[in-house]
């Protein structure tokens, strides 16, 4: 009896997933385009890391988080927020006054810095093409694709990314990756194929499919193997302009027994003193909307390829996230209770600290588990 | 989880010659102990989502909880000897004491129960179950019940490291 009191303290601790409905995950969702909305200077900069208790900016700045939430409010625009498009076009702008050539098309410069990063070009174009589908406007093309030209011109030929562009020699940085910069390449290439079919972006989104599935963990020594939700995204989205491998296939099971456990996990840490000392404390905003984007990702796969091993399962995990989600961001009563309301409402919060991805990744997840809500599954 | 896997879990778990060598009553009481016992693990069976909700808890959780509950029992059957054949209540009012408990129906039987019933269905659980305890009630010769319990007990503690997996890395 002692055995099963103790596995039930200790292993069998309760899942505090919660449930959730489309309206409040929607309620969710157009409270952080209101944090984003508000906390979004007139260039199209955001607050990048605020301390709620202190009430002070921390300062700093991150060009591919920039882009990722302006893929994020077009997402939400998509879904028919209000302001998240308008937002999402100054998120935009500023990124387009930073476009310089590179790799015989064009990428997102960071000022200042000898190499640039791939990763703000690799979710910038998404987030273009998000724009593209919801407004069916195709005045970013020419963006698009030298956004896609470069990337695919810093892809190796195994399908490894180089993380780095150095602006000197007009080349990629050699021997140097980026755990998420590959995925989200990936990503971006494989919806380039989507928004223009046959122009050649398909089978360089496939290299980096095969490399992402096959070598990457090894070849980039990686352990335990990466959470990549951007690989998910990437996955989803060559399911929708052609079958996946069985290989591809594996690899989207494999995500999913990465996200699993570790959504359960999250979803046994409380703010108790007891799960703090056998769980840890609650993962941030950021984190656990990337689960989210990935679990809804793998339904994704299901929804075009039917039940792949198991992967119906990403619905209840996906709800699970959301639930988690919902529950945790801080809400208009609650940020009453700090100095500025406006820089707490709709967003989440680590020791009393919330960083522009938080938002970024936990608005994609919610977002995304609204068709599975509304689908009933 | 396949019926297959069910039955050789539900067998591994019920550990049939180490039972059978633990109770002196005769074989229409242990067999009408084995229905009991079987009855007892349909209805945990039927209430496995149920109960799994009010506890909160994932099957894939339950699986972890199962494979280190299994594995411990494996162990335990592994090393110790085969116990002797207690004292119960005399005629039919044995299958009740000790037949069903406490030597059948034990905390192990009763996780995996559960566990089962969510993962494969309460008709695939009941099969499992009604052949893992019937072999109870079949007599086996004292000269082979060392290595069947052998047997039971390492295929218990591979089950279990298989259900832990399964546990861990479901999505």
């Amino acid at each position: 009896m002692a055995f099963l009191v103790g596995l039930r303290l200790l292993i069998l601790q309760p899942e505090r997933c919660g449930t959730v409905t489309a309206q409040e995950v929607r309620a969710a969702a157009l409270a952080t385009v209101g944090w984003l909305t508000v906390n979004q200077a007139d260039d199209g900069e955001w607050l990048y890391r605020y301390d709620a208790p202190a009430g002070e900016d921390l300062g700093g700045y991150n060009i591919t988080r920039h882009a990722g939430l302006t893929l994020s409010l077009y997402q939400a625009a998509a879904e028919g927020l209000a302001d998240a498009l308008a937002t999402a076009d100054r998120g935009s702008s500023w990124l387009s006054e930073r476009l310089v050539e590179a790799g015989g098309g064009v990428t997102v410069d960071e000022p200042g810095a000898s190499t640039v990063p791939v990763g703000a070009s690799a979710l910038w174009a998404v987030a273009l093409a998000e724009r593209r589908f919801l407004t069916g406007e195709d005045d970013f093309d020419d963006v698009l694709r030298g956004l896609g030209t470069f990337l695919a011109s810093q892809v190796e030929d195994n399908g490894a990314v180089a993380e780095r562009w150095d602006r000197r020699d007009d080349a990629p940085v050699a021997g140097r990756y980026s755990v998420f910069y590959t995925g989200e390449a990936y990503f971006a290439l494989a919806r380039l194929e989507r928004v223009f079919p046959g122009e050649g972006f398909g089978p360089v989104a496939d290299r980096v499919g095969h490399y992402l599935a096959t070598e990457r963990d090894d070849a980039e020594d990686r352990f335990p193997p990466v959470s990549d939700h951007w690989a998910a995204y990437g996955l989803a989205e060559t399911a929708s302009w052609r079958g996946l491998s069985a290989t591809e296939q594996e690899y989207a099971v494999r995500l999913g027994e990465i996200f699993g456990p570790q959504i359960r996990y999250a979803s046994q840490r409380t703010e108790s003193w007891f799960t703090h000392r056998t769980r840890g404390r609650q993962t941030l905003g950021a984190g656990l909307g990337t689960l989210g984007e990935g679990t809804t990702s793998l339904w994704t796969i299901t929804q075009l390829e039917g039940d792949v091993g198991g992967l119906e399962a990403a619905a209840e995990r996906s709800h699970c996230v959301a639930g988690l989600l919902v529950e945790r961001q801080i809400d208009a009563v609650e940020a009453r209770e700090f100095q500025d309301p406006e820089r707490v409402a709709g967003a989440w919060f680590q020791f009393g600290v919330t960083q522009m991805d938080d938002q970024q990744h936990t608005l994609s997840a919610l977002l995304r588990t609204l068709p599975i809500l509304e689908a009933g599954t | 989880m396949s019926v297959w896997l069910a039955i050789v879990l539900l067998i591994a778990v019920v550990n049939p010659a180490r039972r059978r060598a633990e109770l002196a009553n005769g074989t229409p009481v242990i067999a009408a102990g084995a229905v009991l016992t079987l009855g007892a693990v349909a209805l945990l069976g039927w209430w496995g989502n149920g109960l799994i909700d009010a506890l909160d808890i994932s099957a894939p959780t339950l699986r972890v909880g199962v494979g280190l509950v299994l594995a411990v029992g494996g162990l335990v059957d592994l090393v110790r000897p085969l116990p002797g054949r207690g004292e119960g209540v005399a005629g039919m009012g044995g299958a009740v004491i000790p037949v069903f408990f406490p030597v059948l129906f034990r905390p192990e039987l009763a996780l995996v129960a559960v566990s089962v019933s969510v993962d494969a269905g309460l008709g695939a659980l009941t099969v499992a179950a009604a052949i893992g305890l019937g072999l109870v009630a079949v007599p086996t010769a004292q000269r082979w019940a060392r290595p069947l319990n052998v047997v039971a007990a390492t295929a218990l503690i591979v089950l279990a490291v298989d259900r832990l997996i399964d546990g861990v890395f479901a999505l």
